[in-house]
């Protein structure tokens, strides 16, 4: 009778909650929260409270498997990682490191994701490295980085529950950042207010102050109402603008059109709440703005960020506690993955591939010569496989069911000499791959995960992977050998030292400092306690910066063939492709199957009833999708989920891209509507 | 009488005592309010707090429970449990600001035709006057 | 003077040393932080601590179900105890298996949890602290004012994480009815409040023994303790009943009227029914 509870952060969202695991001989039998967490204080959301059940699942990946004769075998690992060694030596030798390409992975370790773009660029010799903050944040990165020189949360999680008022732009707190959005309704049980906008009505909408319902894509022009109304009414921070930002010009001119009433027939919200929510931001004592994918996930999404960061500055509310401007980050660790540099135009640190210092640096640490060139964005990787891609390694992501169009997608990974996918399950993505390599989960592995409050937390191991599933750092150590560059890297602790001695913010990250809250970047050095909240003295880049900005429509607007918008997004009981929530019986419990929120009335024209199932067709595919007849959404939209591979969203959605952060318009599209025969 | 405004009431009675008086109360044509449904149990006791709780969360208005006497269960004094747990129940519910009124206990009352009818009547016009008492 | 923990300590490692108990359930610190944990070698005493407070019964329920023979000890407070009562009367706990090390808490922990009783029957460690009496006027006042719009403002918060349910000691059936679509509609967030919170609070009537973890896990911070508490102190009243005092007491609402009668002023309904020609005596009203 071995029982233990072991230590460790949740795999599922960007809150990074506490949990302890229970292991019982060896066997993982349930999670209960950790009391002395600092965000989580002891509760969990229904993801995390059942964060142990897909570990176990028989479907989880034990050994390696490689194509022969169309199928995918079972192999040893050392006819795994021949075949790996050989296929991407082949390609590069061939054609060039620039043929080449990698996705990493937020759900890994920053230790290997560290690793994992340290042998794109290294061994691969390619900055063609990316992965899924592509498609949900990048926006933020270009944005934040623009107008306050970095690119995360400026303050903390529990922060908001001390804020006055709390604007929320796009976010569906309580289903997908449940611990953030209980902070939230702590500030307003204190009497705060919470201003909600959104297109559709959500949980967090009904218990707002204000709901400001705006048609989709449209919240660059009502942040820059707000912010109208806001220096109409003499109610910005004169004293911040003056002092702490710069080109604050060109932004009030900007501005001066979208009056009121110009902006309510844009965005379809009343002038009058513009006005009340406008005024009740600006005269908060602190006012904190929280934004999601509903800003992000536009071809418009950095302007988005952008005019929102211009909110915060008018008011002065950065700098200072439960103020800030607070991206609500997916994964468990896209922070971290991010801050690793799994991107093609940074090193860890953002610190850029063009500059020659930095190269020089990482090169004589690595003992490599590093490309200089900036490589391809997640979604030229895809469009470019067959072509300007023929290897692509990718690690923990299942781009047939994130990325838009998932048909393009799949014809395009078909179309590469050589794909190997690493991954605990057999993705959708990994079943159309050369060579599968199985990895351990978060219970089976120690390691980093950066939340989105910055906060650097170990995770611990519990249990041993199972089968002959690797550790994704051990898996990529034997990769470099077998490509032949070999790494000793004794353990993740010994990996973020080398990272620590590489990356400004994360210097001071020591497993030993790490113990049992984790440290907040920027933390320097070893004796730095970590940063709650950013830009206290100064910003970043030195002063905020104000850009102009100015509403664009989205790229695929309805027309008389594709009347109906389609929003996607996500529900509370299930996390984006569904490879672990819905391999756990308690969250697929909840819901078995895809839906689409269909409006009363449209559900009526096309004859459709609650559960019967609809055909919804864009230009891109067509999936079935039983319809949820609800007043959540507006007349001629539908609401999807893209949890569920059998009525997948991403068949619809459509490729148009955000021109600086290349991020695809994943939040709308056209379709039409029929009734299923 | 206005169909739309009158309350909806569920009613789960025994086959036995209630049992025989809503069968009767059918035979003798007696006028009984046309907004209830009648559901049979072999014991009051089978009546578990969730199915209460369901009709409520569905939008009836009330709910009957209509057993034996408390010394004539035919099963052993379940319907003493019954009772007690349904209390149980309508204590909860008025803690959460539910009129208790809404679930009417009935103990022994429905054996003949007559009673039967009554203690339905004496039930609909309780949560009418819950209606419009709330309304006024 | 032993400290507290200390006298935990050497009582936990006495117990263990004589194979008196196969291993100790109690919260244990190292460096990831404190969390609960079996220790089973004397020697591994050391790391145990009293903070922060993790109700340890509902692991009893979980080993007995791997092992029923070995007999295990438990650093114990009030609530962890109340828990086993309760389990064990309902045939989850093998309370003969169990050996308490009786902890009473300290008055800033009690007051902390608002706890009515800080303290087992038996008390091996600390000194006892009077509870905060029953539940608060405003909490009493405001049900039995029936404002419902305080309850339909609280539980529109529900975020269904199952919280509540999942740290209850309590809560263990093997197939939980609220998570069941037949009585509570799956998929939705608010839940129907009705279904799945009151089926929960009635499901607990007599069994909730108030050690406020459900309150604890709710990330939206829901009164549920008062709901509980409401009830718990109505079946004192009007059955005299407390879960968690007397293993060997049942249920009233178990057992018939003539063993378990109502108490106080309130006259049941069926009173007007009896017509006094019923056989035998019934005590109380």
């Amino acid at each position: 009778m071995n029982y233990r509870t072991v230590s460790t952060i949740c795999p599922y969202c960007g809150v990074g909650c506490g949990l302890l695991l229970q292991v019982l001989d060896g066997r993982l039998i349930g999670t209960l929260p950790r009391k002395d967490h600092p965000v989580s204080q002891g509760r969990l959301c229904i993801k995390g409270w059942n964060a142990h059940q897909f570990v176990h699942h028989p479907d989880r990946l034990r050994r390696p498997r490689i194509r022969k004769g169309g199928v995918l075998q079972e192999a040893s690992w050392e006819e795994a990682l021949e075949c790996v060694g050989q296929g991407f030596s082949r390609i590069r030798d061939q054609f060039g490191p620039a043929s080449l390409a990698g996705l990493s992975s937020a759900k890994c370790t920053n230790e290997e994701n560290y690793l994992f773009q340290k042998l794109i660029r290294g061994i691969f010799g390619t900055n063609n490295v990316d992965h899924c903050a592509r498609l949900c944040h990048s926006p933020t990165v270009v944005a934040l980085t623009s107008a306050f020189g970095s690119a995360a949360m400026t303050n903390s999680i529990p922060e908001l529950a001390e804020a006055d008022c709390i604007l929320v732009f796009g976010s569906n707190t309580t289903e997908n950042h449940p611990l953030a959005a209980s902070f939230i309704i702590e500030a307003q049980r204190r009497g705060g207010r919470l201003l909600v906008v959104d297109p559709r009505k959500i949980h967090l909408s009904s218990l707002a102050d204000l709901h400001l319902r705006n048609r989709p894509g449209t919240d660059a022009a009502l942040a820059n109402g707000l912010a109208n109304v806001i220096f109409q009414e003499n109610l910005h921070n004169r004293k911040f603008i003056e002092e702490r930002t710069e080109e604050f010009e060109a932004f009030r001119e900007a501005i001066q059109e979208y009056s009121p009433s110009r902006v309510e027939e844009v965005t379809g919200v009343p002038a009058s709440q513009i006005k009340e929510a406008a005024k009740l931001y600006a005269q908060a004592e602190r006012a904190s703005i929280v934004y999601c994918m509903g800003i992000t996930q536009h071809a418009a999404g950095s302007d988005q960020v952008r005019a929102i960061c211009n909110l915060a500055l008018l008011c002065g509310q950065v700098g200072r506690p439960s103020t800030g401007v607070n991206p609500l980050r997916g994964q468990n660790n896209v922070q971290g993955a991010c801050d690793m540099g799994a991107l093609p135009e940074v090193l860890p640190g953002y610190q850029r591939v063009s500059n020659p210092d930095v190269r020089e640096k990482f090169g004589k640490k690595w003992n490599l010569t590093l490309p200089a060139e900036p490589g391809k964005t997640l979604m030229e990787i895809i469009s470019g496989a067959g072509s300007d891609i023929r290897g692509l390694y990718i690690m923990g992501e299942n781009p047939i069911l994130s990325d838009p169009d998932s048909e393009g997608v799949r014809q395009a990974l078909t179309r590469l000499d050589f794909l190997v996918v690493q991954d605990i399950f057999l993705s959708e993505t990994a079943a159309v791959a050369h060579v599968v390599l199985p990895s351990a989960s978060f219970a089976e592995k120690e390691g980093t995960f950066t939340n989105t409050e910055r906060r650097v937390q170990l995770l611990r191991k519990a249990l041993d992977p199972p089968g002959n599933a690797l550790a994704d750092w051990e898996i990529l150590c034997r990769v470099a050998a077998a490509l032949g560059s070999p790494w000793n890297y004794q353990s993740p602790e010994r990996i973020m030292e080398e990272i620590s001695g590489l990356t400004a913010s994360y210097g001071g990250m020591h497993y030993s400092r790490l113990m049992d809250k984790g440290l907040q970047w920027p933390c320097p050095d070893e004796t730095h306690p970590g940063t709650p909240y950013l830009h206290a003295e100064r910003f970043t880049r030195g002063k905020g910066k104000f850009h102009p900005v100015r509403h664009r429509p989205h790229e695929e607007l309805p027309d008389p063939e594709y009347p109906f918008r389609l929003l996607t997004g996500r529900m509370f009981c299930h996390y984006h492709t569904g490879t672990m929530s819905r391999k756990s019986p308690a969250l697929s419990g909840e819901q078995a199957q895809g839906y689409a929120e269909i409006n009363p009335e449209d559900a009526t024209a096309i004859s459709v009833k609650e559960g019967e199932k609809i055909r919804v067709t864009s230009r891109r595919g067509s999936i079935l999708v039983p319809a949820q007849v609800t007043g959540a959404v507006e007349k001629s939209e539908i609401f999807i989920p893209f949890h569920f591979s059998e009525s997948a969203a991403n068949v619809l959605t459509q490729k148009a891209l955000d021109p600086e952060a290349k991020m695809p318009e994943l939040k709308v599209c056209a379709v039409r509507l029929e009734k299923a025969e | 009488m206005n169909e739309s405004s009158d309350p909806r009431v569920l009613i789960f009675a025994c086959d036995w005592c209630p049992g025989l008086g809503s069968d009767r109360a059918g035979q003798d044509r007696l006028s009984l309010p046309s907004c209830f449904r009648l559901v049979r149990v072999d014991c009051a006791a089978q009546v578990s707090g969730e199915w209460v709780i369901e009709a409520f969360s569905g939008g009836i208005d009330g709910v009957m429970v209509m057993g034996c006497h408390l010394d004539a269960c035919r099963h052993q004094g379940a319907n003493h449990r019954a009772h007690k747990k349904l209390e149980t129940l309508r204590w909860l519910l008025s803690g959460l600001g539910i009129p208790p009124e809404r679930l009417c206990l009935s103990w022994g009352m429905g054996r003949e035709a007559l009673p039967f009818q009554e203690e339905v009547q004496k039930f609909v016009s309780t949560l009418k006057l819950l209606k419009t008492g709330k309304e006024a | 003077m032993e400290s507290a923990e200390e006298r935990t300590k050497s009582i936990g490692r006495e117990l263990l040393e004589s194979g008196r108990i196969r291993g100790l359930l109690a919260v244990i610190a190292d460096q990831s932080g404190a969390r609960p944990g079996l220790l089973r070698k004397p020697e591994e005493v050391y790391s145990l601590v009293f903070q922060p407070r993790y109700l340890l019964a509902p692991m009893v329920h979980t080993l007995q179900a791997v092992d029923s023979k070995t007999t295990l000890g438990i650093v114990a407070r009030g609530c962890d105890e109340r828990a086993l009562v309760e389990m064990a009367k309902a045939g989850q706990v093998d309370l003969q298996r169990v050996v308490l090390v009786g902890l009473a808490c300290d008055e800033e922990t009690a007051r902390q949890c608002g706890c009515s009783r800080p303290y087992p029957r038996k008390i091996d460690v600390g000194q006892r602290v009077e509870g905060i009496k029953g539940i608060e006027p405003s909490g009493e006042a405001m049900m039995h004012q029936g404002r419902q719009v305080d309850w339909t403002a609280e539980l529109a918060r529900c975020l269904k994480c199952y919280g509540c349910r999942n740290a209850c000691p309590l809560c263990v059936c093997p197939e939980c009815k609220i998570g069941l679509p037949m009585w509570v509609q799956t998929g939705l967030v608010p839940p129907e409040p009705l279904s799945f919170h009151l089926i929960r609070a009635y499901h607990l009537a007599d069994k909730c023994i108030d050690c406020g973890s459900c309150q604890d896990a709710c990330p939206a911070g829901i009164p549920l303790r008062k709901l509980h508490q409401y009830l718990l102190k109505v079946l004192e009243e009007r059955l005299a009943y407390v879960p968690g005092l007397d293993a060997n007491q049942q249920s009233p609402l178990f057992t018939d009227l003539k063993r378990a009668p109502f108490c106080g002023p309130e006259i049941p309904r069926w009173m007007s029914t009896l017509g006094g020609n019923e056989q035998g005596e019934l005590k109380g009203e």
